[in-house]
């Protein structure tokens, strides 16, 4: 059997907010690697540099210090077009679920396809498709022309989770991701995670506070004060 | 076939009020435009209107010309010597001069410009003219311009009731026996016309002789450029043969280059598309303010800042398209206003419309330098990982 890539691979990593008298380390000397198919679970008190660390993974922060590469590619001094190409092949899922409220919940799924060229060139009724098959899976498929402001807590973050599921990303990065919904809803969430990094490959790496889902974690990593302890 | 998702146009009628005060701030830079371009194209247009009509295709004038209000003469012989090219009809002599016009009620004098017209032969074309040839032809009187200032005194008024309306032009005992429509322009706040021969009472010291402008009629077959050219050939240095419309033009760039009037007039315009980029500017700052956690939303998903500048630029695009109507509408309406007040040539026309449209599409878009990409910087700094609770 060949050895597979990690799809993430940290080394050394430490970064820092601020400047001067203010500068303040977050990071400090992580090292982790997230192979394709992995869950790993990120735990820790706030303020311990999760979230950092995981928009870091994400691209959405350079690398200031160490090595970090997705996709065998180093974030660090990789420019800004680069960063925004490598996003796309991302899924995230934030916290807030940050859904677009002038969009109904196919609009919403649908800006997760349209960002992939492959997708947008299949046009509108194969995004359509692929939007309505992704909210079924997670829940509210039958509020698919549902505005945000019509949809609970619960059902903004399913829309959100098939927003980031729908280009089937090779990287799911999800901040909470269940914490709005209820015992049923949130384990269904974490088995279709499951399934996915089983049957797609695909790598999670996720912020939780939710002791319940532990167990499907292949890893469990945990940061305190910025400082990786497995 | 449209593939994306018009997130522009769904972004703007998600809220229907909030779009309806976009609307009408785009409006208002808008007519705020159209107010300044209407003034200042209407007080160019009006110093138009007499040589507008000329009755004739073409304006023998002195080159010391400058404009209709001052101008030079030449003698009457050298217009004669236009009657025998091929294809010239006729001939019409125009002098022209000022003088101070006499309110009898006031005492006041009012400067007022006298156009002296060959009642056989008119140079001007207002119907009224010819309808009145007979009054002009009459000792002392004087045609009286229905556009000319109320400093003149009840004219109007005094000849509508059928009363003589009598008064002194230069000292000169003057009785107006008609009414015509021609228009201000800089030169006087009167227009007035008469025959040559009270022209020359009023003017006694000067040349009968002379004469400021020549309109020439040409023959239905003639080629008026061929005409023209031959003519500027054949009558020397001293003199200049143009087409009214290039007469037009030369008076309006003379208020426009050797007049305050063109560097006031342009500031106006230069002010209100100053204060309609700022309005505009506002409007987008503030839409980009009210969806910024969406574009980062965006950009952490991998959407470019080409992406979402983009979207701001198509919702200018859209605000500037819905309000081009209604602030067509509006200004039509104000232009009226300002016509019937000022009696100055306000009027919408095409070009007008298109220019405005393009400055408000260009002012909301920005190529480089516009409002919108001055809107749009926010978006450009924005940091994706914003969008994350720390």
């Amino acid at each position: 059997m060949t050895e597979q890539k990690p799809l993430v691979e940290i080394k050394d990593l430490n970064h820092w907010f601020g400047d001067g008298d203010q500068r303040k380390q977050v990071l400090r000397s992580i090292n982790l690697t997230v192979q394709p198919g992995e869950i790993t679970i990120l735990l820790g008190p706030s303020g311990s540099g999760k979230t950092t660390l995981l928009t870091m993974v994400g691209g959405l922060r350079s690398a200031q210090n160490g090595s970090l590469r997705i996709f065998n590619e180093e974030l660090r001094q990789t420019s800004k077009t680069n960063l925004t190409r490598l996003r796309r092949k991302v899924g995230f899922i934030f916290q807030a679920h940050n859904l677009m409220p002038y969009l109904n919940s196919q609009q919403n799924v649908r800006l997760g396809l349209e960002v992939v060229p492959e997708w947008l060139e299949q046009g509108r009724a194969a995004m359509n498709h692929r939007c309505n098959e992704v909210l079924g899976q997670v829940g509210p498929g039958e509020r698919i022309d549902y505005f945000p402001s019509k949809l609970s807590g619960g059902q903004k973050q399913r829309v959100a989770i098939a927003r980031a599921l729908a280009a089937s990303p090779q990287l799911l990065l999800a901040d909470e991701p269940i914490a709005a919904l209820d015992k049923d809803s949130g384990r269904d969430v974490v088995d279709l995670f499951r399934t996915l990094a089983r049957d797609n490959k695909t790598a999670i790496v996720m912020v939780t506070h939710d002791n319940k889902i532990l167990d499907i974690a292949d890893r469990i990593v945990k940061l305190e004060q910025g400082s990786l302890v497995e | 076939m449209i593939k994306r998702t018009p997130i522009a146009w769904l972004q703007l009628s998600h809220r229907p009020l909030r779009l309806a005060a976009a609307l009408a701030g785009v409006g208002f830079a808008n007519v705020l435009v159209f107010f300044q371009l209407g003034l200042s194209g209407g007080l160019y247009d009006s110093q138009k209107r007499p040589i507008q009509q000329f009755n004739g295709t073409l304006a023998v004038i002195p080159r010391r010309y400058t404009n209709f209000g001052e101008p030079a003469g030449f003698p009457r012989s050298r217009l004669t010597q236009v009657l025998g090219f091929q294809g010239v009809r006729g001939v019409s002599p125009l002098q022209l001069g000022k003088l101070q016009w006499l309110n009898p009620e006031t005492q006041a004098s009012t400067q007022a410009l006298v156009m002296g017209v060959d009642p056989g032969n008119p140079a001007l074309m207002p119907s009224e003219i010819g309808a009145q040839r007979s009054s002009l032809q009459l000792q002392g009187g004087v045609l009286f311009d229905k556009a000319s200032k109320d400093s003149a005194g009840p004219v109007k008024t005094r000849l509508k009731q059928g009363q003589p309306f009598t008064t002194e032009l230069n000292g000169q005992r003057t009785s107006v026996s008609g009414l015509f429509q021609l228009g201000l322009t800089f030169a006087a706040d009167i227009n007035l016309i008469t025959s040559t021969s009270n022209f020359q009472s009023l003017f006694p010291d000067r040349d009968p002789d002379e004469i400021q402008i020549g309109v020439v009629q040409l023959q239905s077959d003639a080629d008026s450029s061929d005409v023209q050219s031959r003519l500027n050939e054949v009558l020397g240095p001293s003199l200049q043969v143009l087409s009214i419309e290039e007469l037009q033009q030369r008076e309006v760039e003379h208020w426009k280059r050797n007049t305050s009037f063109g560097l006031i007039f342009g500031l106006g315009v230069l002010v209100g598309f100053s204060v309609g980029g700022i309005v505009v500017y506002q409007i987008l700052y503030s839409e980009v303010g009210e969806h910024i956690s969406e574009y980062a939303t965006m950009k952490a998903m991998g959407y470019d800042d080409r992406f979402v500048v983009l979207i701001i630029i198509q919702e200018s695009i859209i605000l500037a398209s819905l309000a081009i109507l209604p602030s067509l509408i509006v200004s039509a309406l104000l232009y009226r206003v300002l016509m019937q007040a000022t009696g100055l040539l306000v009027v919408m026309s095409f070009s007008r419309a298109a220019l405005v449209f393009t400055m408000t599409l260009l002012l909301c878009s920005g190529s480089g330098s516009g409002s919108g990409w001055l809107a749009t910087a926010k978006l450009r700094r924005l940091d994706p990982a914003d969008v994350f609770r720390a």
